[in-house]
């Protein structure tokens, strides 16, 4: 009976280690292309050649539209998105990970759809998803960093927004130490502090989608309450959800990819408060 | 009020005493060394757990102490846990209530309730069940902090699961195992972040057992994209004295 059971599992085993569909690769099971490290010191290299956004609003009030899981192949919600975000005058558009399924064709794809966009500012974070297939690389190529803030002033405040990459299930050492010296250096200075990534932190609905460990959820969660974080926005779990935890509003995206059954997006309207829709397609 | 607590303290004690021939107790000591992405360099644990068995019930408690960590906290985990074994058909297993508490930081605490079944096999061990963990913003951070509502916030029916193989039998003088778990004695992981842990025990000459165990730690497993967390190496005594001679 035993020696059954092993046998089964052992098959189980190497047939997902070895196998490989359109969407998943699934020796990321043991290895991933890169370490999260890694991908961590490239972004802060490409941030030293490329300044951090500071965007100076003429009013008091502006849009932010956020998408995540747009899982590109196919581009009829993501142009859509893309629109909605045009329409509503957004000050930027922030896309919280799995852009793509990895492939180099899905980049190119989705990249050739966000250059129909110029005038938008996009700030596009890696999902675990876009690192499938190799696909750091090309998201590095055409993106460049995936660790980084931006700055929104209007008139009378000004405020803060750092994107993440949790895309490996980790903040990993390095990124999480530039995480609170962003914080414990930049936060005072700011009205409001939003962070995007695109692991949501906390597992209020049962799915199979990963969470950081719990080691690290303590961390971020002291961080968040230390801090003043108004808002954590993330994807990965395909499914709208937010939960509010002392001060802090976590919210999770509805996927956006075309093969979702209720597809959708956030806006947010930033004022004298933060207000939230979300947009269904 | 001070009787009702004497008596609280006598009977259990008078069960205690007229038990002692059919009870067992256990005590361990273990000290985990390792690092992982948030414990800014080595982190050092140590803890202590101890067991009452009488007949099929157990009672166990526990507690652990950071000696090295990046978190400013010295007690880190107090663990209870009740548990009843059964026997049907031939089929052993043990029925665990559990509690856990965690004071990680004096900004949040963490508590996890659970129950689970305990079927411990020739070879194999197995562990399944589900707890309710449940952050807590404390009266600190609600004062420094400006928090007045959401201090609560709750992660219900989470899996709990250990699927552990051991080379020779339970009496067996040595024994080495591996085993691939989300549950630890004073953290329970979200169900999809697995653990893995190699592990080898010893019994020096009884009552004492040396164990050593190595813990592996990978995130974003069932993300598909798999990054190194952390790890530890534990080493702990057991004492288990026979209190029948």
């Amino acid at each position: 009976m035993e020696t059954g059971l092993k046998k089964i599992i052992i098959l189980l085993a190497c047939n997902l280690i070895f196998s490989a569909c359109d969407k998943f690769e699934m020796r990321g099971f043991l290895f991933s292309y890169e370490s999260v490290d890694r991908r961590f010191e490239q972004s802060v290299k490409w941030n030293s050649e490329n300044p951090y956004k500071e965007i100076n609003v003429a009013t008091d009030e502006y849009n932010i539209a956020v998408m995540a899981d747009s899982h590109v192949g196919s581009t009829k919600n993501p142009e859509l998105f893309l629109d909605a975000a045009v329409n509503m005058n957004a000050t930027a558009a922030v896309m919280a990970g799995d852009l793509t399924n990895g492939h180099e064709q899905d980049y190119l794809t989705f990249y050739e759809q966000l250059s129909n966009y110029d005038d938008l500012l996009t700030f596009p974070v890696a999902g675990n998803h876009d690192l499938y297939f190799d696909g750091w690389k090309q998201f590095y190529s055409l993106f460049g960093s995936t660790t980084y803030l931006f700055t929104v002033s209007t008139p009378n405040a000004s405020d803060l927004f750092i994107c993440t990459d949790t895309a490996g299930g980790t903040l990993g050492r390095d990124q999480l130490e530039w995480l609170k010296k962003i914080l414990e250096t930049e936060r005072h200075k700011h009205r409001y502090c939003i962070i995007f990534t695109h692991n949501n932190l906390f597992r209020i609905r049962h799915t199979t989608s990963t969470n950081p460990f719990v080691e690290e959820l303590r961390v971020l969660m002291e961080l968040c309450i230390k801090h003043q974080i108004d808002m954590v926005i993330a994807g990965h779990d395909h499914a709208r959800n937010v939960v509010q935890f002392g001060n802090t509003t976590h919210i999770t995206l509805d996927a956006l990819t075309d093969t979702y059954k209720d597809p959708g997006y956030l806006k947010l309207t930033i004022k004298d408060e933060i207000e939230y829709e979300f947009v269904s397609l | 009020m001070k009787s009702k607590f004497k008596y609280c303290l006598i009977f259990p004690l008078i069960l205690l005493l007229s038990a002692r021939m059919q009870a067992q107790i256990t005590l361990s000591t273990y000290i985990d060394a390792g690092e992982n992405n948030v414990s800014e360099g080595l982190l050092i644990k140590s803890s202590v757990l101890g067991s009452y068995q009488i007949n099929k019930f157990r009672v166990e408690g526990g507690a652990q102490f950071d000696l090295k960590n990046a978190g400013s906290g010295f007690f880190t985990g107090g663990s209870l846990i009740v548990a009843r074994e059964f026997s049907i058909n031939k089929f052993l297993f043990e029925t665990q209530g559990l509690f856990l508490y965690n004071p990680f930081s004096p900004l949040i605490h963490e508590s996890n309730r659970g129950v689970l079944i305990n079927i411990p096999r020739k070879h194999f061990h197995y562990k399944l069940g589900t707890e309710f963990k449940t952050y807590h913003i404390t009266n600190r951070a609600e004062n420094d902090h400006d928090i007045t509502s959401n201090k609560k916030l709750s992660e219900n029916w989470n899996l709990i699961y250990l699927i552990k193989y051991s080379l020779k039998p339970p009496e067996h003088k040595w024994n080495a195992g591996a085993s691939i778990t989300n549950t630890d004695h004073f953290l329970i992981n979200q169900e999809t972040n697995p653990m893995v842990n190699i592990e080898g025990r010893y019994d020096i000459s009884s009552p004492l057992t040396l164990y050593i165990e190595s813990w592996y730690k990978s995130a974003g497993s069932l993300n598909i994209s798999a990054n190194y967390f952390g790890f530890f190496f534990r080493t702990g005594i057991i004492w288990k004295p026979d209190l029948k001679k």
